[in-house]
Order: structure tokens, then sequence, then C-alpha cells
């Protein structure tokens, strides 16, 4: 059985805490290979862990060839480069985080790219991948249902919470740290909205889209304190929010609803970083519940989805079509921000 | 024999089933007319204005204590859903309600989702972000939902809106965990026409 060597982008803690446990949870399969990040003390630290080599430069892990799936973990605006590098590079999948891309002028290029090289593309968003969830979710396309409302509502502790349950982080070096003393100044209200679709409500994007295609029209939009924000607004004829608050002392709660008249749809969705199982999902329809619920993460979920597709041969379940779509979807959000911005 | 007030309950009124619900748990106090000729007075006179949803709303209010001065700053979540099909005057109507039942009076200048099945509304109250979503859902589903959230807490009630007594529950979210009111397992409507 072929392993697949796999280059980390950045060895911060979603290498660390999601995707190296996932990946050593395969180990005929998989093998944490290379480790690249701007800080050569904490690339060394993961690569020594893990016997991979590590390296400060993109481009040296990009062309090892005993890396065949790269994945994107470092900040938004590397994402599409690093992505398309790694296409031409031949490689046989990338695992982006989300954002895959920043701007539909991304989105085109890195289609291109991977339709060019053959490089499937997986976005690293988990609750599309959770085996729950797509389990009850062809029970609701058996139902004939239809949704006409939908909401994400994640009240949420800070990832560095999370990050310490997951795993022992590995610190960056100390003369990796930032720059400048004082306080940061405010971010632009947009700007923190624009970060919160891409970093978070990103995850359920995929899966709003999987009940209803139609294009958003946002009506409301107010930035959390912190981080988070309230989105509210129209799929199609359809209603939408998405409600996010983070680093709140109260237990994490993350729920995705879709309801309609006659049946709903109804997700508990286990904190980022921990694999913690499955989401636990309830379908009701006709006066009938059904519950679902497994012991595999969805990044585990996700893991498996990699691996069916570079050593099964076996098609991805998002195609870099639905990708783009799923991405334009957030974008064209985002794009709606800046008139809606009165708070 | 103490003397028991004949109501009518008027098959317009929403509701119907939960009113005649509440009213035959108290035999002592209230009989059901079977027409308004036979009635003492109608179950609109009987209750206050407002729907269940706003009733319940009430409740919430009272039993957790909730001033002005703990809306402010805080992010406010509302759900009303309810098992029939309804016009959207009707959703507004009950949001308009349930809002100024606790004691947000002011949101005309707020946003407004109109969906096929549902509404939503969106603005702020006192600095706090506040969003209400009005759906109709099955008969089995229906129920209100509050949760008035800080860094700190997190206040929520979950109530059915169904005919029957199950428990209406108002929990408090905090570092200490997740405290639980005693559950009250009277309809809203029985509180209220025991109360009258």
């Amino acid at each position: 059985m072929q392993k697949y060597g796999i280059g980390f982008l950045a060895a911060g803690p979603v290498a660390q805490s999601i995707h190296i446990p996932a990946v050593r949870r395969y180990p005929q399969q998989l093998s944490v290979s290379h480790i690249m990040d701007i800080d050569a003390g904490l690339a060394q630290k993961l690569g020594d862990l893990h016997g991979a080599k590590w390296t400060t430069s993109e481009d040296d892990l990009i062309n090892d060839p005993n890396v065949h799936i790269v994945v994107v973990g470092s900040p938004n605006q590397h994402h599409a480069r690093q992505v398309i590098k790694a296409c031409e590079a031949g490689k046989k999948l990338v695992l982006a985080e989300k954002p895959l891309a920043t701007s539909e002028q991304e989105l085109a290029q890195i289609r291109e790219a991977a339709e060019k090289s053959g490089t499937a593309i997986v976005v690293g968003a988990m609750h599309a991948f959770d085996t729950a969830y797509l389990e009850a979710l062809a029970y609701w396309n058996s139902l004939s249902q239809t949704a006409d409302s939908f909401e994400v509502v994640s009240y949420l502790s800070t990832n560095n919470e999370f990050v310490d349950l997951a795993t022992q982080l590995l610190l960056p070096s100390e003369t990796n740290a930032p720059v400048g003393g004082g306080p940061r100044p405010a971010p632009d209200p947009v700007v923190k909205v624009t970060n919160g679709i891409l970093g978070l409500a990103m995850h359920d994007i995929p899966l709003i889209r999987d009940f209803n295609q139609a294009a958003p029209k946002l009506d409301f939009v107010h930035p959390m304190t912190g981080f988070g924000y309230l989105l509210q607004g129209l799929i199609g004829d359809a209603t939408f929010r998405f409600i996010a608050q983070m680093g709140g002392k109260w237990a994490p709660g993350w729920t995705f609803r879709a309801v309609g008249t006659s049946a709903s749809f109804e997700i508990d969705f286990q904190p980022s970083y921990v694999l913690a199982g499955s989401a636990k999902v309830r379908v009701t329809a006709n006066g009938e519940v059904r519950e679902f619920n497994n012991q595999l993460s969805a990044y585990e979920a996700e893991w498996e989805e990699i691996i069916n597709i570079v050593a099964g041969g076996k098609p991805a379940r998002y195609p870099i079509s639905r990708i783009e779509d799923d991405s334009a979807f957030a974008l064209a959000m985002i794009q709606q921000l800046p008139g809606l911005m009165y708070a | 024999m103490s003397e028991q007030l004949k109501v009518f309950i008027e098959p317009d009124l929403g509701y119907a089933a939960a009113i005649e619900a509440a009213l035959i748990t108290l035999p002592a106090k209230y009989a059901l007319a079977g027409s308004a000729q036979e009635a003492d007075l109608s179950a609109r006179e009987l209750l206050p204005e407002g729907t269940l949803a706003s009733w319940t709303t009430t409740y919430f209010v009272e039993d957790a204590g909730i001033t002005s001065a703990e809306l402010a700053g805080k992010t406010i979540e509302i759900s009303i859903e309810v098992g029939e099909a309804q016009h959207q005057s009707e959703r507004i109507f009950e949001c308009d309600h349930v809002l100024a039942q606790l004691g947000v009076s002011d949101w005309s200048d707020w946003a407004k989702s109109v969906g096929s099945n549902s509404v939503m509304l969106a603005g702020y109250h006192d600095g706090s972000p506040v969003t209400v979503a009005h759906r109709s859902v099955a008969q089995d589903s229906t129920k209100l939902f509050i949760s008035i959230t800080d860094n700190d807490h997190r206040l929520v009630l979950t109530a059915p809106l169904g005919h029957t007594a199950q428990p209406v529950e108002i929990a408090t979210h905090s570092i200490a965990g997740i405290q639980i009111k005693r559950p009250v397992y009277q309809s809203v409507i029985s509180r209220i026409l025991a109360s009258i």
C-alpha cells in the first residue's frame, strides 16, 4: 500500500491540534513528511517531533517529491498563491483551510490550475464532511421536504481553550513574537465581519447550499464585540441568519437548523479543534424523529475523504465547481457588507 | 359550590386548543360554553391582549426578573415557531408583542427579511443587537426560544407553544455550568387563567 506524504504550510494550532492528530489515525496510508513555517524554531520543533523535514520556505516544501498532499493552513492572504503553486507542482491533492480564496479572480485562477494539473482540492470546511450530517442529509433528501428558514448559531469559547484541550501546543519561538508594542487599532467593522464569514461562517455555507442554491441577499449585519457577527437575509424565498459570538464563559454551542412547515433538520456540532465524534443530527418529519450520531469526528472524516481520493481514485465529494460556488456565496455576502454596516 | 365562569372560545381565536386545554384544568373556576349566547364572556375578553408567545414572554420576564438594564449590551436572540401558516402581518403582530413584553418597544427602523413561511427582524435596543425569527414549523415542534447573552452569562428560555403542559424551562449558562430553574409543568395560559 502506498503511503502518502503530507506537507504542512504553517505549523500553528490548525496543523498541530486538528490535522496532525487526525492524520496519525491513518498510519498505513498517511505520514507527516514536511513542515513549513516562517518561524524556523517552530517548524523545526514540530518537524523533529514527527520525524519530518522542516523548512521556512514554501517552495522547498511544495517542490519536495515526497510530499503528495499539501495542507495550506497559512494566513488567508497566502491561500490562493500556495494552492496554485501546489497544483503547478503536480501534487495529488491540496487541503486548503477556509477560505480557499478571497476573491472571484483567485477562485478562477485556482480552478484553472487544478483542472490543468488534475490536482484534487479539498477545503477544510469540516462540517461538510461530517458523516452523521451526510447520512442525515441523504435521509432528508429521500423525504422530499423543503426548508423555508435557515440559521447557524455559534456561541463559542476562545479557540485557545479548545486548542489546549486538543493537544499540547508547541508555541512560536520568542524571536518570532509580533513586532511593535501597545494595543492594536480596532479593525474596521467590514474587515471584522469579512474575517468572520471567511473564517467561521464558511464552515456551514456548504450545508446551507445543500438545501438551497440561491444567492444570498443580506438585510442586516452587525459585528459582535470581540469576534463574531449577526447576519440576516434571504436565500431565494427562505430567511436565514448567522449568529456567532466568541469568547464567552458559557458552555459552547454550535447549531445548524433548516426548518420547514412540516419538517426540520437540526445539528449540534462539536466545537472546533477537538476530535470529539460526529455532530448530533436530528431530522423531524411526518411526526417521526430520526437521530444520527457516530464516533468519527468531522476532521477524521475529512481525512478519510482525502484517502479515498488519493488512494482510491474516487471523485471528490465536493468538486472544484461546487467549491467555487460555495466560495462565491461567501464572497457575495462580503460584497454586500459595506452598504449595510450602520452599527 | 363556587360559581364557574362560562367561557366561549371563539373558533377564529389563535391557540384555541391551548386555551381549551388550559380552561379544563381549572374546573372550579371555569366551564366551557358551547356558544357565545351561553357564555358569561369570551376567551378573547378573558385573556390579556397578545398571543401565546407574548404571554410566555411575560412569564419569562417575571420569573427570570428581567429588567431594562439587563437588556443593555447583550446579544438578544428570539425564535417564535408556530404550528400553522400565517400571514406576514400576523407574524409581525406576534413579533411586536413578544418584543414589547420583553421591553423592546421601538423597532420601527429595524431590518426585515420576509420569506415564504417566515419573517426575520433585526436591529438594536439599548446597544444590544436583537434578532427575531418567526417561522411556521411542524405542529409538534412549536416553541418560543429567547436567549440574552453577554460574555459571562446566557439567560435562555425554551418554551413549547402547543396546547399541553410541556415544561417551560429557564436556564442560566455561565462559567459555573448550566443552571436550570425548576421546570414548570403548567401551561402559560393555565397560569394566566389561574391568576385572574
